[in-house]
């Protein structure tokens, strides 16, 4: 990349995140306006105007807004119409005629899905004390455990049939509904020695435990977990 | 010809299949009576979070009461027993229970656990409010011998399995369960006897919003006061305590998890009242806390309560 179009793309990336100067926008617009002087368009890698777009597309996925820039579905839609068509038996032909432009479009969409799983993901496992819409005390241990502990090997024989949901963004409830006047826990407090709260804790996993081994299905279960839970909350 | 076994065929397999899912229902139903009037004794290991411990369990029923014992085979010496009286707080009524509406359930199989023949059971829900299970069923007399609970991304976040059990009652009830007096009764508390009383103002306080599907099976008055209900939708279970507190609460709302179970506690004040409202289940984090939310206090005839969110 030359020096002048490594400066351009510095300054479009500095127009997305609003921090461009006069100069640049100068510069930017001046190089759109030729770009719509010799037909490029808005898929085109190493255009301006696309790289603008997909700086927009990065930016809007990782704030979770909506895209407003494109008709992303008919950009798509018109790119695979320009497609020629292919006949199987012909790998060799397929696999010269792919230009690098195609697989880079391909591999810039499957990063910016990635980010925006990433960026879900992350929102899902934010410390809830963190959250200014529910503040919690959390104590439990648990929740960091079961995103980045060991996970529990199922049995050999004993798979689940789950179809795979890998990222759980929606559902009906989401916490950051919730408007909870809740007070944010003291962070110099540390809960996890509390030994008020403890003991509460554990007295409602008691009672709760009792109610499921008389309405639950699980036997002894309930029993066991009950037994764990003397030591285990808020002791780690 | 051909075409008269694929048709042959088409009938015959129309039917099992269908049977065989309402097997798998059956089979899950069938646990909460088989749990409770089944004597047995083994050895199971229960994993959470990457921990695995070894606990030896006995559950004997004699004349209606059932006597449970669980040691820690492992890790620091624990040891509890618990007597509880038959079903006298449980209303589960399975005829109102509606668990297929809310759960799909499968026999995905046949397997062997603790030496014994088992159904491999799946079931799984059909919204993001719950939990989904693996479970084990003993194929001769429907105890579960093995249970896999399984997030909505399906990840195990428990483990719960027999290696080794008896169905037969402890030849010395004695020396194996040591005195029937050194045995806790199971939070000493009042029971509501009849479905009709679940609706009086027994409870003074109402949850205003459960996950569909859920009933209420028990309530229960502790010894100290604290009142708490249970509710299933036949297949999981969730508690709510209420408990009084003398003072202001000396922590604020919190949220704790152990394995699968799920707590949330959230703090209020009634007619210069502190109460704390502490949700208990096996089930995700945003559903406990949709319901510890919709928990408010009953409104009586005598004077209007004021409510007040101190958390």
């Amino acid at each position: 990349m030359s020096e002048s179009k490594e400066r351009l793309t510095e300054s479009i990336s500095a127009l997305v995140d609003g921090e461009a100067s006069d100069m640049e926008l100068h510069r930017i617009l001046k190089d759109v306006g030729a770009e719509q002087h010799r037909e490029y368009s808005l898929l085109d890698d190493h255009s301006s105007g696309g790289k603008w777009s997909r700086y927009n597309l990065i930016s809007n996925s990782l704030a979770e807004t909506p895209m407003g820039f494109a008709d992303i579905s008919t950009a798509v839609c018109k790119a695979v119409d320009r497609e020629e068509t292919y006949r199987t038996g012909r790998t060799g032909a397929v696999l010269n005629s792919l230009s690098f432009g195609s697989l880079g479009r391909f591999a810039i969409a499957a990063s910016v899905a990635m980010v925006a799983i990433l960026g879900v993901q992350q929102f899902n496992t934010v410390d809830p004390v963190q959250v200014n819409s529910f503040h919690v005390a959390e104590m439990g241990v648990e929740d960091i455990e079961q995103v980045k502990g060991p996970a529990i090997q199922f049995p050999a024989d004993f798979q689940p049939r789950v179809q795979a949901r890998a990222v759980n963004a929606g559902g009906t409830i989401k916490t950051s509904q919730h408007p909870v006047l809740v007070r944010l826990a003291d962070p110099d407090r540390d809960l996890f020695r509390d030994r008020q709260v403890r003991s509460f804790l554990s007295e409602v996993l008691e009672i709760h435990s009792s109610h499921e081994s008389e309405s639950g299905i699980q036997g002894m279960l309930p029993f066991a977990r009950y037994l764990d839970a003397g030591e285990g909350v808020g002791a780690e | 010809m051909v075409f008269r076994l694929v048709l042959v065929w088409a009938c015959l397999s129309m039917p099992i299949n269908l049977s065989a899912q309402q097997t798998a229902h059956d089979l899950v139903a069938r646990m909460h009576d088989v749990s409770r009037q089944l004597s047995y004794h083994g050895l199971f290991t229960y994993e959470i979070a990457g921990d695995q411990r070894t606990v030896k369990v006995s559950h004997q029923v004699s004349d209606g009461v059932v006597y449970e014992r669980v040691t820690y085979m492992d890790g620091p010496v624990k040891d509890r027993l618990r007597e509880s009286a038959g079903n006298h707080c449980n209303l589960r009524d399975a005829n109102h229970l509606q668990a297929q509406d809310h759960y799909r359930f499968d026999i995905i199989g046949e397997s062997r656990v603790a030496g014994r023949e088992a159904h491999r059971v799946q079931v799984l829900p059909k919204d993001d409010l719950r939990y989904g299970y693996l479970y084990a069923i003993d194929q001769q007399t429907g105890l579960m011998l093995q249970s896999i609970l399984i997030n909505q991304s399906g990840r195990s976040l428990e483990h719960f399995k027999y290696v080794d059990i008896s169905m037969e009652p402890v030849a010395d009830s004695g020396s194996a369960m040591v005195a029937l007096a050194e045995f806790e009764a199971s939070a000493p508390s009042d029971c509501v006897s009849d479905t009709q009383a679940l609706d009086a103002t027994f409870f003074k306080w109402s949850v205003g919003w459960v996950p569909p599907g859920f009933v209420q099976v028990s309530q229960k008055v502790a010894a100290d006061g604290r009142e708490s209900v249970a509710y299933t939708d036949g297949v999981a279970v969730f508690s709510v305590l209420v408990d009084v507190l003398a003072e202001s609460p000396a922590h604020p709302g919190l949220s704790a998890r152990l394995g699968a179970t799920q707590m949330v506690v959230l703090n209020q004040k009634v007619d210069n009242s502190y109460y704390r409202i502490a949700v208990s289940g096996q089930m995700p984090q945003a559903t406990a806390n949709q319901i510890a939310l919709s928990v408010s206090a009953i409104a009586s005839s005598e004077s209007d309560i004021d409510v007040e969110a101190i958390n």
